[in-house]
């Protein structure tokens, strides 16, 4: 097997890296990532030109770089406005220390890169800032202050206090809306729905709700993505988990941790990796699906949705936030990809959010039967986490077919089950489907993959 | 005893609707709860009942058949990643012409990744899955007498062509009882089809619309009869042939010339390019005493002004027999400026030798950039011929891509036109050339610097891995 690197020219040199770095802060935390645990997916062109590779960052999708070794020019899907970040500095110094890159057939989304980037300069002279890789590996790192942790810590926890404080009235006060709304009439809201979903999102963004408000921001859009005549349930059923939420929180002394992260805030990476009660599922993993989605609050949310090719849950969920003015993200996976993987799930009654704790092999395996009806997920998912959005279901055996009003819905034997028309392609209509996966918020389903006579068929959202 | 949930719940959803406060009811659910706090506990319940008891129930739903087998193969799975962003490029019919092309390498382009839109003029392998698109059952049915009416125009013009090519005596039938309902646009591009498989078998036919209620068909006709050396009488023939003479040249004056008379003014030649291409070669030479192969063996294209030649190169597309087409392009190559302005006009007459011949010719005369003049001539996928032609002008690509290069600020304009100029030509040439053609340019522009994952190249890497089948 041909393998890019010293044999091929184009290995980068130390200076070279040094005079790339924006700045010794870049240089140094890259040094920090030079860790094989963060790494997969390395690969090279087989002209040595190009390497690329995947690292583990904050987030749970990982970021994806590549580096042109001729221009020492880079691309990384993390937010960084730094260029280049400390993950393309890794992968160059990674090259640079003898790490070897698999010649493999360039990336689609390495090729989109190297179409937008045409005409770039040649960055090799030195710049003027003064990073340096020797001053990265003599400075200590700097011994622990007990009175300065002492006092983080005791900032900590006044600030969990104040926030705890804060969303307990915000619950309050959400409360008391939805009773207005009640008052008032159902019919009024759903006349100026997005006004007053707006409205009230905001109270609970003050009140440091941000995971509630955003859902609450995002509440007309999807009671408008249903058929008229279900709209009034599916708003009744939201405002009845918005109350169930607030009641299950209570005063805020035990929380779920579940209901902790639709409420407020998600645990950081960190946290999640050191908490034992967090459940690890070593797997082969599919990818059914990657979406990427403007919220009204400009964040983008970027979800990849992986299906258990072996036993354990049988999906898992890589979830990130990141703000729209960063710019549009290449997806950090190619559809239908298989790989094998340590997954750590954030705690929950229904665990479904997972991080990639680490890349390992793992042998093919069998994928779990799918349930003759899709809707038994559903009712253990409600019955264990009952204000939960939305659930991912295996759909045995089926068709897609459509109704007079131009309605899209999947047909089991046991069950059918509208879905989102403008997702599904023509031809998944005229194939039947020897399984599926869907997302199911109780009133409509989001396909997201379909095995069919003619192979796999994406629904692209 | 207490009441039960469900009514409770369905009364209450009513009452939410229009607002107000509710009345007291006995349920455990709901004690020691005020009026608010019991419609916050019964909403709760009613999210859930929401939720998973009443879950949609279907309307009646219109199964779709299965989607019908193809005649040929689909892309292998390794290209459909390339297929797929190709795809994304829907500008100036990209998609049609990736599936044009992948046709005539022996595959179709995977459903999954790309529907035949409807109407469109796409290779037959691609007709079950249109007709299927349309709703239609069972095995695409040829264009026949019943489903005359049963087409949209477009997909009538578009059957009736590829039934024309396969079976002209057929489609001349079927013409013959459909014809004269249509309206007159539907008319003329009907009878204008019939160009393709012309025999003197149509001659009856033709000679039948020259009653046609629309003078466009009418003389639509006339052309097609004069293509098959039937013309009658034309004053307006006769009048264009005052700005002819015939005439001698040559020191004993026994070469015969035909010329344009010497004093014509520029109103009437502005008259003659107007009228030369509504009438008939065959009616002009004869109003000058000459056959019309005559006509093109005298006939000077150096000593015209450029729009007559047009003009003439018009009439004779329209009108000349084959042989003659064929006789006057030769002549026409002589004066490559005028050749090379009408060849557009007289491409679809010319034999395909002579067609590969002209593509030749054209691009020795202009070329690698010939690639987007043959692109509109010939299609996608190429004979042999002419691929090897182009290949031979590759090196001109390895100056595009220097000059695409060039990073002195002040020819940084310059050199962004070259980038475009040179991914247009890649890209053009990525559907035209033979596979072998297609990896030896790439193996050109590697060599000169251009990457081989860069996007410019995707549809060459996409030609050369689809070897066919």
């Amino acid at each position: 097997m041909l393998v890019v690197g010293r044999r091929n020219l184009a290995v980068l040199r130390q200076e070279t890296i040094e005079a790339a770095a924006p700045d010794q802060a870049s240089l140094a935390a890259a040094v920090k990532l030079l860790k094989p645990a963060l790494w997969s997916g390395f690969g090279g062109s087989a002209d040595g030109k190009l390497i690329w590779g995947d690292c583990q960052g904050s987030g749970a999708n990982p970021y994806r770089l590549a580096v042109d070794l001729d221009t020492v020019g880079s691309k990384c899907t993390c937010p960084s406005r730094k260029f280049p970040c400390k993950h393309a500095l890794a992968l160059m110094l990674m090259q640079c220390r003898g790490q070897a890159f698999l010649a493999a057939d360039v990336p689609p989304w390495v090729v989109e890169w190297m179409g937008r980037r045409k005409g770039a300069a040649i960055v090799t002279a030195p710049t003027n800032n003064a990073a340096s890789l020797a001053a990265v590996v003599e400075d200590p790192d700097a011994a622990p202050d007990p009175k300065a942790e002492a006092r983080r810590e005791a900032q900590r926890v006044k600030r969990e206090a104040e926030t705890d404080a804060a969303i307990r009235a915000g619950l309050a006060d959400l409360e008391g809306w939805i009773s207005d709304q009640l008052r008032g009439g159902l019919a009024g809201l759903m006349a100026n729905l997005p006004a007053r979903c707006r409205q009230v999102a905001a109270r609970m963004v003050d009140a440091h709700i941000g995971a509630l408000a955003a859902r609450l921001d995002e509440l007309p859009a999807r009671i408008q993505a249903l058929p008229a005549a279900r709209r009034v349930d599916a708003l009744v059923a939201e405002l009845g988990n918005l109350v169930l939420m607030s009641r299950a929180w209570g005063d805020g002394s035990a929380p779920d941790p579940g209901l902790r992260r639709q409420i407020a805030t998600t645990e950081a990476r960190d946290a999640l990796l050191a908490d034992p009660s967090a459940p690890r599922v070593t797997a082969l993993w599919s990818v059914c699906a990657t979406r990427e989605v403007t919220r009204r609050d400009g964040l983008v949310a970027q979800s990849t949705w992986l299906a258990n090719q072996g036993e354990g849950p049988a999906f898992a969920l890589l979830q990130d936030y990141f703000p729209a003015s960063a710019g549009r993200r290449s997806a950090a996976f190619v559809e239908a990809e298989v790989f094998g993987a340590e997954l750590v799930f954030f705690p929950s009654a229904y665990p479904l959010r997972a991080q990639i704790v680490q890349r390992c092999i793992i042998g093919a395996s069998v994928p779990q039967p799918a349930p003759l009806d899709p809707l038994d997920a559903y009712a253990l998912a409600l019955g264990r986490e009952p204000w939960i959005a939305e659930v991912p279901l295996l759909l045995p055996e089926g068709r897609l077919a459509q109704a007079e009003d131009g309605a899209i819905w999947w047909q089991g034997r046991a069950r059918a089950l509208p879905v989102l028309a403008e997702d599904v392609p023509e031809v998944a209509l005229g194939l039947p489907l020897s399984r599926a996966a869907m997302v199911w918020d109780g009133h409509l389903g989001r396909m997201l993959e379909a095995q069919t006579p003619l192979g796999r068929i994406g629904f692209h959202g | 005893m207490a009441e039960p949930l469900i009514p409770l719940l369905l009364a209450a959803r009513s009452r939410w609707m229009i607002g107000g406060e509710g009345a007291a009811a006995d349920h455990p659910l709901l004690a020691a709860a005020s009026a608010a706090e019991a419609d916050l506990r019964l909403l709760a319940v009613a999210g859930q009942y929401q939720r998973f008891v009443q879950t949609p129930q279907p309307p009646a739903l219109n199964l779709r058949p299965d989607l019908p087998p193809l005649s040929l193969p689909f892309l292998p799975d390794a290209l459909r990643p390339l297929a797929r962003r190709l795809l994304q490029d829907k500008s100036d019919r990209a998609p049609l012409w990736l599936a044009i092309f992948a046709a005539k390498r022996g595959h179709v382009l995977h459903p999954a990744d790309w529907m035949p839109p409807q109407g469109a003029d796409l290779p037959e392998v691609y007709r079950p899955l249109q007709a299927w698109s349309a709703g239609q059952t069972g095995p695409a049915a040829q264009l026949s007498s019943e489903r005359w009416l049963d087409l949209s125009k477009a997909e009538r013009l578009a059957q009736f062509a590829a039934l024309r090519q396969a079976d002209p005596a057929t489609a001349l039938a079927l013409l013959s009882e459909h014809l004269a309902p249509c309206p007159a646009e539907e008319r003329l591009a009907l009878v204008e089809a019939l160009a393709v498989g012309l025999t003197a078998d149509d001659t009856a036919f033709l000679q039948g619309l020259a009653s046609d209620r629309s003078e466009k068909v009418r003389k639509a006709a006339a052309h097609l009869l004069a293509r098959l050396g039937q013309s009658g009488a034309d004053p307006l023939a006769a009048e264009a042939a005052a700005m002819f003479e015939v005439a001698t040249e040559g020191l004993i004056r026994r070469r015969k010339v035909l010329r344009m008379i010497a004093k014509a003014k520029d109103g009437q030649i502005r008259s003659l390019v107007q009228s030369l291409p509504e009438i008939s070669l065959l009616a002009l030479a004869e109003a000058l005493g000459l056959g019309a192969a005559e006509f093109v063996e005298l006939w000077q294209p150096d000593k015209v002004p450029q729009q007559v030649q047009y003009a003439l190169s018009t009439m004779i597309a329209r009108t000349a027999t084959d042989p003659v087409v064929a006789a006057y392009w030769q002549k026409l190559m002589a004066e490559p400026e005028s050749a090379h302005a009408s060849l557009p006009l007289i491409f679809p007459r010319l034999p395909s030798g002579d067609q590969k011949a002209a593509c030749v010719w054209l691009i020795a005369q202009s070329g690698i950039s010939a690639c987007a003049e043959i692109m509109s001539l010939m299609g996608a996928s190429v004979p042999a011929p002419v691929s090897a032609a182009l290949t031979a002008e590759r090196k001109a690509l390895v100056d595009l891509v220097n000059r695409s290069r060039e990073i002195a600020p002040e020819k940084a304009a310059s050199a962004r036109a070259d980038a475009q100029k040179l991914a247009n030509v890649l890209s053009m040439l990525g559907l035209l050339l033979m596979a072998s053609d297609a990896a030896l340019v790439l193996q050109t522009v590697n060599g000169a610097g251009v990457h081989p994952a860069d996007p410019m190249l995707d549809r060459l890497n996409f030609n050369a891995a689809l070897k066919g089948t």
